[in-house]
């Protein structure tokens, strides 16, 4: 299985239309709290994925997310989603929108968004977390 | 005392709710506006303008010499055609008083070289450029 990154974004929110079209609001990528440790009550983490070659009968994918500190520990066990796939399609996008509620910091510096699919590390989206009164 | 010991508690539990923003370091503004600009500025037609001088002591203009100008890759360009000459600037005066170094250059080099030496287009552009400029 092949699987190529399209699109990987932190944004404060999004919105599906009844077309299938994504708008995501206010893309970023640092994140300023008024204190250490701190938390952010909602953020997204929007993927997109282009799949080729789909192992025989696969009809699901499983996608994670995990919110890696500066340390290199990961924060919790991470957002487990279950992506469906068509079997038939040599070719095929795939996407999905992780909704993420009170992300506890307790460190500023570096983090990174890692989204695995089928436990491979498909994408990466960084970002800073930053004290900022 | 309890009362402020939970109260500080509480203050510091609350604390790390407040405020958190977001931002973003990539400067999609900036990016997104030098597009338009550039979109906008080279949808713009060609204009045509007339050269009414060379801003030279040697050479001056019997007659206008019209030149296209546009804008093109963050720059104006001004271009006579026929002779193959280009000028480029900031903006437009800067474009066309470039064109006119170029004229000149060519003008000089064209009467340096006798009608023998010069090959079939530049013979084209002496011939042309008679016609337009005169020695002062």
């Amino acid at each position: 299985m092949q699987i190529t990154k399209n699109l990987a974004v932190l944004c404060e929110n999004t919105a599906l239309d009844k077309d299938n079209k994504i708008s995501l609001f206010n893309v970023f990528d640092a994140i300023n709290v008024s204190v250490i440790p701190g938390v952010y009550p909602r953020l997204y983490c929007v993927v997109n994925f282009e799949v080729k070659d789909l192992p025989a009968n696969k009809r699901e994918l499983q996608a994670q997310l995990k919110i890696r500190k500066p340390g290199g520990d990961y924060i919790g066990p991470g957002i487990q989603v279950v992506v469906p796939v068509d079997p038939v399609k040599k070719v095929q996008s795939i996407g999905t929108i992780f909704e993420v509620y009170n992300l506890l910091f307790s460190q500023e510096g570096a983090y990174s968004a890692e989204v695995f699919i089928e436990d491979n590390l498909e994408a990466k989206v960084n970002f800073t977390v930053k004290v900022k009164v | 005392m309890l009362y402020q010991e939970v109260s500080q508690k509480l203050a510091e539990d609350v604390s790390v709710y407040l405020e958190p923003t977001t931002a973003s370091t990539l400067n999609f503004i900036d990016i997104n506006v030098e597009t338009i600009k550039s979109a906008v500025l080279s949808s713009q037609q060609v204009e045509i303008v007339p050269l009414l001088s060379l801003n030279s002591d040697r050479y001056k203009l019997g007659a206008p010499l019209w030149c296209q100008l546009r804008y093109t890759e963050g720059c104006y360009v001004a271009e006579l055609v026929e002779l193959n000459l280009l000028g480029s600037g900031v903006d437009k005066n800067d474009a066309l008083d470039d064109l006119k170094i170029c004229l000149v250059e060519l003008l000089d080099d064209l009467h340096e070289a006798g009608a023998d030496q010069l090959g079939k287009e530049p013979l084209k552009w002496k011939v042309l450029l008679e016609d337009f400029i005169e020695q002062r």
